[in-house]
């Protein structure tokens, strides 16, 4: 056994508004610089959807991920080292511009030097990356936000694997819910394996995975290889950023950006210990349904001596254990069993996990009343279909999902037993295994959601960085700078030099459009 | 057609900033349904007319099974000032939510002179839901901003 811990975060989309506070307060953060205006470290989508960048998750068509071998060895489904070096020149598995959207602004200034004209001015549309004039944008991050787009188009989503899905075409037959996306952090990273610069890594003491902006030569391959399309090319650097995690903010013990203005409280950052020494045994196994439970395998039980034992031998601070124990990011995925990885089948092992919605009972709609099977509602006849969230979740598998969404709404009703009509219903518990205590810490983390509780995320240690000196440079180089400024101060991100000689451009992410000359 | 306030957007706060319009479609939009957008050949993102014995819209069409046949709606608040075309209809540049519709008197605006008792032509009047219109919609086939006066391109 070796121990190593990681800050995961899970996301409870029960309670996910789709208000895209926590992609505007990371795109400010991170991403507000030229070359990058087309990338959003985390974005909200709407689903049922192809998404961002368009059938992000189909990888028939992108080969991220693993694939497992007949030998039983996994390795990255675009190919293994070899493969992947002889095409480094001309990479087909990549995503373009346009699969993302060809990032914009408008011309404000127009409005207010236009001078006088037949027609009010307007403020057209303009490329940031050609200048040109557009008739009007064509995709965007959130271009199918609240099912915007024919279900022709938004049914292409890979989750609707298996399903019949002609009848959610129906205006009454109509579901949906949101998906915030960013970096996941895997425990078994596919764009770390398709570096040919080693210039991805996973940090040894809280698993954020980085990109090296030095040892980055931008051959894109990682662009390629994360399965879920969260690495982004800076195409004026000329290399590859992805999601931080926000580690200046993790190693003194805050939340991440996104998690802290969640207005909706969905998020949830704490420690997961893992067994590093079990990873390749989890991601390999046969059938990906049983990738789910394979991840949660190597997850280690933070109140085991034995355990304890072992972190402490392997350098796992005891700040981190005790938190740890606390950590509801544990809860939700071990001892609740409410939230699953994001595409298990990918066999990344990601670390962003996601509690799945509730949605409105369907026969109730239907007929008037409400169908149960006794206690609770069935769970069968919500109305975004149980298979859609497992072939998002749980690699199709539907049990877990079905168990998950029947504890969540057994909390509901035994918390209205008990607050409504002043006599709690214990039956309902033990219909979905759950006890008094578990119920109500359930409530407590995931219907209260108090900061303290959502956030157990204790501080980076020193002496824990020291044993990785790797790391310790980067952080005494790194000292008091701003990030991804290319060695520019704090200017906000104009790039002086680049790989490829002078900058050709201009940030327009403060709304003004880049002028031809 | 109906008036609705956006998922994120209180008034115009949100219509105009460019990571707001980046996260919606960079501009103005309306929503109709499948069913009415195959019947006058329209799909999703093409531009649209809406018009009326009041004035017209121009923004683009976002074709969803969410809107039910025979209805289509606007959030409110999207201006022309952004990318926004001119009307075959009445000539003049775009439109906004409020050209179709107007506001109506009730009895109790006839008191008058007491804040939310009064009456402002097209202005102040009757609440959203009164201003529910019919409306026609078709497609725009040929698309003018009227830029006479193209940007001037100053160095930068």
């Amino acid at each position: 056994m070796k121990v190593r811990a990681q800050i995961g975060m899970v996301l409870n989309l029960d309670k996910c508004i789709g208000c895209h506070t926590c992609s505007v307060t990371c795109k400010n953060v991170w991403t507000s610089r030229a070359g990058v205006e087309y990338a959003w470290f985390n974005n909200v989508e709407t689903k049922p959807g192809v998404g961002y960048p368009r059938n992000w998750e189909d990888q028939m068509q992108w080969n991220g991920g693993w694939t497992r071998k007949s030998s039983g060895k996994i390795q990255p489904k675009m190919g293994g080292k070899f493969r992947l070096l002889s095409r480094i020149f001309a990479n087909p598995d990549l995503p373009e511009i346009d699969d993302y959207y060809e990032p914009f602004t408008f011309d404000y200034a127009h409005l207010q030097t236009s001078g006088e004209a037949k027609d009010m001015p307007t403020a057209r549309a303009h490329s940031a990356i050609t200048g040109e004039r557009m008739e009007k944008p064509e995709w965007g991050p959130n271009w199918e936000e609240i099912l915007g787009g024919e279900f022709e188009k938004r049914s292409q989503d890979y989750n609707f694997k298996d399903i019949e899905k002609e009848m959610y075409g129906e205006f009454e037959n109509t579901f949906m819910m949101y998906l915030p996306r960013l970096c996941e952090h895997c425990l078994n990273p596919a764009c770390v394996a398709s570096c040919p610069s080693g210039a991805i890594y996973k940090r040894e003491e809280d698993g954020i995975v980085l990109i090296d902006q030095d040892k980055c030569r931008g051959w894109r391959m990682c662009v390629s290889g994360c399965p879920y399309k969260k690495i982004y090319f800076n195409w004026q650097s000329g290399k590859s950023e992805k999601c931080t995690f926000c580690f200046p903010r993790i190693e003194n013990g805050e939340p991440t950006v996104c998690s802290e203005t969640c207005v909706g409280r969905i998020r949830y950052l704490g420690v997961m210990l893992y067994d590093a020494d079990r990873i390749e045994e989890a991601a390999s196994v046969a059938d990906e349904k049983d990738l789910y439970e394979a991840q949660t395998d190597i997850f280690l039980n933070p109140s085991d001596p034995e355990v304890i034992a072992a972190a402490k031998r392997d350098g796992v601070p005891d700040s981190w254990l005790a938190a740890a124990k606390k950590s509801p990011v544990y809860k939700m995925a071990m001892e609740w069993k409410v939230a699953f990885p994001l595409h298990p089948e990918y066999r990344t092992l990601p670390m962003v996990w996601y509690i799945p919605p509730l949605s409105p009972i369907q026969s109730r709609w239907e007929d008037g009343q409400l169908e149960t099977d006794g206690v609770i509602p069935d769970v069968s006849k919500l109305r975004i279909p149980v298979k859609y969230l497992a072939n998002l979740l749980t690699a199709g598998k539907e049990q877990p999902v079905t168990h998950a969404l029947e504890r969540m709404l057994a909390m509901r009703a035994y918390m209205r037993s008990k607050h409504v009509e002043g006599a709690p219903d214990r039956s309902i518990l033990d219909h979905v295994g759950l006890d008094k205590p578990m119920v109500e810490d359930m409530y407590q983390i995931m219907a209260i959601a108090n900061y303290e509780d959502r956030y157990v995320i204790p501080t980076n240690h020193k002496e824990y960085a020291g044993k990785t000196p790797f790391d310790n440079d980067i952080a005494f180089a790194s000292r008091s700078e701003c990030g991804f400024s290319f060695g520019d101060g704090c200017s906000g991100g104009e790039v002086k030099k680049s790989l490829f000689g002078t900058p050709t451009h201009k940030n327009t992410l403060n709304g003004q459009i880049r002028r031809q000359k | 057609m109906s008036r609705l306030t956006g998922s994120r957007g209180i008034h115009s706060t949100y219509s105009d900033n460019l990571l707001m319009l980046t996260l919606n479609r960079g501009g103005p939009v309306v929503w109709i349904s499948e069913k009415d957008a195959r019947k006058i050949e329209v799909k999703d993102n093409d531009w649209l007319e809406l018009y009326n014995a009041n004035g017209a819209i121009v923004a683009r069409a976002v074709v969803s099974q969410r809107v039910p046949e025979g209805m289509t709606m606007m959030y409110h608040a999207q201006e022309k000032t952004i990318n926004t075309p001119k009307s075959p209809t009445t000539g003049a540049r775009g439109g906004i939510h409020n050209s179709v519709t107007r506001a109506v008197v009730k009895p109790t605006h006839m008191i008058g002179g007491y804040a939310q008792l009064s009456y402002g032509f097209n202005y102040y009047g009757t609440v959203g839901s009164n201003r529910d219109e019919f409306v026609m919609v078709r497609k725009i086939e040929n698309v003018d901003f009227g830029d006479e006066n193209p940007v001037t391109e100053a160095a930068e």
